[in-house]
């Protein structure tokens, strides 16, 4: 019988009860908790195993100069097979971790960044953002996982910057091509300061000039094509800028960076990171303590995110008011593997469910990344593909899980008694484990 | 342990080779070890006194003065089966197959061990040990085995392995893609586990509601909402004709939910027998020429209380109705060891008395129809079940390896 803390710790902070962590969970729950607030272990997760988002780049590069035949052809060898091995490599990390709060963490930030593979050129690259720009610096200072996530290519082709020109820079001024807002304005809009963060178009305009030259080398035929960031001088809008009020010297590639720096340290900021962050563990309209308790934290830490995780663990509201949040149709899905054991789920079928629900891995709908509270995507249609998911993944593993053992093992502390008979007394045992996949306990955390 | 087993596809292959011995007008039919068994598993507890309803009865009706189905003759009256029982008016599309001496109605058939939990008499009617948790494997499995283990032998037909077929052969599967409905009577379930949650509550309500609307009109939704009722018809007719291959599959499992009839069950029944006759009709049709060698077996873990409760449904029980059809049937007949239904005939004053074994109906299938003979159906299919001989004449005893 787990107890409420453990359920808490299990599925507010981790991705659901899992295989082989039940027995520490139950004795100490945030203990098991501080020991995942440590570098995530690349090796042990088989992130070095993996391709580098760098390949794609340079192969995608080399297509399109030997022309439109080729990249069609690696269109269909490379691009949609890397994808497709991504997203199942995503689905089983996210089951196998034996640090869910770890994978929280990462799923979190990397939604905070959105790269979404509906812009198709990015979508091999997903999979490796993930692991090279947000991974590293989940315990890591914000300012760095935000120069990390900016300068990545992927973001840079997924929000256009690699191809934004400085009007007066030299390339500018030969090929009469112009500035792109699109990363300067979602960096302040999404990343950072926040919609209301104080900031005007005029800030957008200058933070874009800041942040030219900020490109892909494949993308220029003079540069070696190795499909990394890189800083062309020859796109950079010379001078200096003026950003929030402050003037910016001309200072190459280091203007783009002293402004992340600026505003990761920015009070808004702080705000904007400690409301995401409450929405996300806490409640879908947490309370203004918890924000300010993150928010002070973040300011005091200057955006440590190692501390920012333990704070998040010393929340009281988070301990004290379970089942506020629903579970995404990810984490929804990843506990159900995780308690039934993948093996007895076929991978097709947890990718037909996730898409009928409405959720594709990697795919998020807008640079905002997926919506965090459950008024806007636990749509009717997508509660009734939950619940048929449900019925068929049940059907797969019946005779496997007892169903007194699943509810030992997951939604147990939050059972009515009522609820609790009412399943036992389905008509299968398949039934039984449908409705307890189906019921709100569990689909709540 | 046996033992020596013919391999039934080997020796067609050895024969074949042979054209000597190739008999030019024999129909594929008649070819020994194309016989077909499809059994049907109905869970939650199907209410065999619905489907076979013993009219000649005066106890029934006044056990169940709300929800009895009429005599034959009257408004929605049963459909005669002989003068003492009909079959349920929603079973219509099968009943042809009565006319034709193909359907045969097995009435007051019990298992070994009473138990009115779903999980333990669903595990007993399909470990076939008699005792819940008796095996982790099922009898039809250890049937295949005993016809020579071939993987191409059993087929399920749905989502999973059911345990009744589950066990050391693997077996083949078949299931559509997409995901299948959630039928009414499990939302209905879950909407019980909504009720204290309004956020769950009110979205599955408009989820329900939506599905509904577009039903009605010509929405999106309106093909998977009329594929609903169909779900089940449409898996008998892929059934059928996947048995229907030469040395394809032989046996096969489909299950059907939805019978846990607590409250009105007259409405949910006409629905789930209307469906379930109309599978049964799906599967001869696409079954073609084999149906003439198939045997369709429909059986749930119990049957339910001979009295209506008092929300015009009926609770868990014990004996029940088991059908069988198909060509291969010897039917025209209802076989019944009739208990009665007077307070001291029934079972702890409450359920159907069983008088036969449900063991004693499978092992005559396997005998007579498959060909697995007595001793091994009393020591390695249904273990220690000596005493449930099988029963005689269910099938017309046709050429067998």
């Amino acid at each position: 019988m787990v107890s409420q803390k453990a359920f808490i710790a299990a599925n507010r902070f981790g991705m659901g009860s899992g295989p082989s962590e039940q027995s520490i969970i139950e004795t100490s729950p945030t203990e098991w908790l501080r020991k995942q607030v440590k570098p995530v272990d690349g090796r042990a997760l088989g992130f070095h195993a993996r391709p580098h988002s760098s390949t794609w780049f340079s192969a995608l590069a080399e297509a399109r100069r030997s022309g439109k035949e080729a990249v069609k052809s690696l269109r269909r060898s490379v691009a949609r097979p890397q994808f497709m091995d991504e997203t199942v490599f995503r689905i089983e990390t996210a089951v196998q971790n034996t640090s869910p709060f770890q994978e929280r963490l990462r799923l979190f930030w990397a939604n905070h960044f959105t790269v979404s593979a509906t812009r198709a050129i990015v979508g091999p690259a997903v999979g490796g953002f993930e692991r090279e720009a947000i991974s590293p610096h989940l315990f890591g200072y914000f300012e760095d996982m935000l120069i990390a996530a900016v300068q990545h290519p992927a973001m840079l082709m997924y929000l256009d910057n690699a191809v934004s020109v400085g009007p007066k820079s030299r390339a500018g001024k030969r090929r009469n091509r112009g500035l792109n807002e699109n990363l300067a304005r979602e960096i302040l809009e999404l990343h950072t300061l926040g919609v209301e963060g104080g900031y005007q178009q005029q800030d957008i305009i200058e933070f874009a000039k800041m942040l030219t030259g900020w490109t892909v080398d494949s993308l220029h035929k003079r540069l070696p094509n190795k499909g990394n960031f890189y800083f062309l001088d020859n796109f950079h809008e010379p001078g200096s800028k003026t950003f929030l009020g402050q003037k910016w010297g001309e200072n190459g590639v280091e203007e783009g960076v002293s402004a992340l720096r600026l505003l990761a340290r920015h009070p808004a900021t702080a705000k904007h990171i400690a409301t995401k962050l409450a929405r996300h563990f806490v409640s879908d309209t947490p309370s203004a303590a918890s924000i300010d308790r993150l928010s002070k934290v973040y300011l005091q830490t200057r955006g440590d995110l190692r501390a920012m995780s333990l704070a998040l663990i010393d929340l009281p509201e988070i301990w004290e008011t379970p089942g506020q949040k629903i579970k995404n149709h990810f984490e929804y899905v990843i506990s159900i593997l995780r308690i039934t054991g993948p093996e007895n789920i076929p991978m097709k079928l947890v990718q037909r469910g996730l898409k009928e629900m409405g959720y594709t891995v990697f795919g998020a709908p807008s640079p905002e990344g997926w919506p965090d509270t459950a008024r806007e995507w636990l749509m009717p249609q997508s509660l009734m593909r939950r619940i048929e998911f449900a019925r068929v993944v049940a059907e797969r593993s019946r005779g496997r899980k007892d169903v007194n053992d699943l509810i030992d093992r997951t939604i147990d502390p939050m059972l009515s008694d009522m609820s609790r008979d009412h399943i036992l007394g389905a008509a299968s045992q398949a039934e039984a484990v449908a409705l307890v996949f189906s019921s709100p306990e569990f689909q709540r955390r | 342990m046996v033992d020596i087993r013919v391999n039934r596809r080997k020796f067609m292959i050895g024969a074949a080779s042979l054209p000597v011995l190739a008999a030019p007008d024999l129909s594929f039919a008649n070819i020994p070890g194309e016989q077909r068994l499809v059994v049907m598993v109905l869970r939650g507890g199907m209410d065999g006194m619905s489907a076979v309803a013993p009219v000649g009865d005066p106890d029934y009706y006044a056990l169940r003065p709300n929800i009895a189905i009429p005599k034959p003759g009257e408004t929605n009256g049963a459909l005669p089966l002989g003068p003492f029982f009909g079959l349920h008016p929603s079973l219509k599309p099968i009943y042809p197959l009565w006319e034709k001496g193909q359907l045969l109605p097995i009435h007051a058939v019990g298992s070994p061990k009473g138990t009115r939990s779903h999980f333990d008499a669903q595990d007993i009617l399909e470990n076939g040990t008699g005792k819940a948790n008796g095996a982790r494997d099922g009898w039809l499995n250890r049937a295949i085995l005993e016809l020579g283990g071939s993987s191409e032998e059993g087929l399920s037909i749905g989502q999973a392995v059911p345990l009744i077929l589950r066990g050391d052969v693997i077996v083949q599967t078949w299931s559509p893609s997409g995901l299948p409905v959630a039928e009414d009577d499990f939302l209905d379930k879950v909407s019980v586990l909504y009720r204290d949650d309004p956020f769950f509550r009110e979205t599955l309500g408009s989820a329900r509601k939506s599905a509904e609307i577009s039903s009605m009109t010509m929405g999106r939704n309106d093909k998977k909402k009329k594929n609903k009722g169909k779900q089940f018809a449409a898996l008998c007719r892929s059934a059928g004709a996947l048995l229907a291959v030469k040395n394809g599959p032989r046996i096969a499992t489909i299950e059907a939910t939805g019978w846990d009839t607590h409250t009105n069950q007259n409405g949910k029944l006409s629905r789930s027998f209307g469906q379930l006759a109309t599978g049964v009709d799906n599967l001869r049709q696409s079954l073609g020429d084999y149906w003439d060698n198939t045997v369709v077996l429909m059986v749930s873990e119990f049957g339910r209380t001979a009295r209506e409760n008092g929300g015009r449904g009926t609770d868990h029980g014990s004996a029940n109705a088991v059908l069988l059809c198909g060509g291969a049937v010897k039917g025209g007949r209802v076989a019944a060891t009739w208990p009665g239904l007077s307070d001291q005939s029934l079972y702890e004053k409450r359920d159907l008395f069983p008088t036969t074994d449900i063991r004693s109906v499978f092992k005559g299938v396997l005998r007579d129809h498959l060909g697995i003979p007595e001793p091994i159906l009393s020591r390695q299919i249904f273990p220690q079940s000596a005493a449930a001989t099988p029963l005689n004449n269910l099938v017309r005893v046709s050429v067998r390896l």
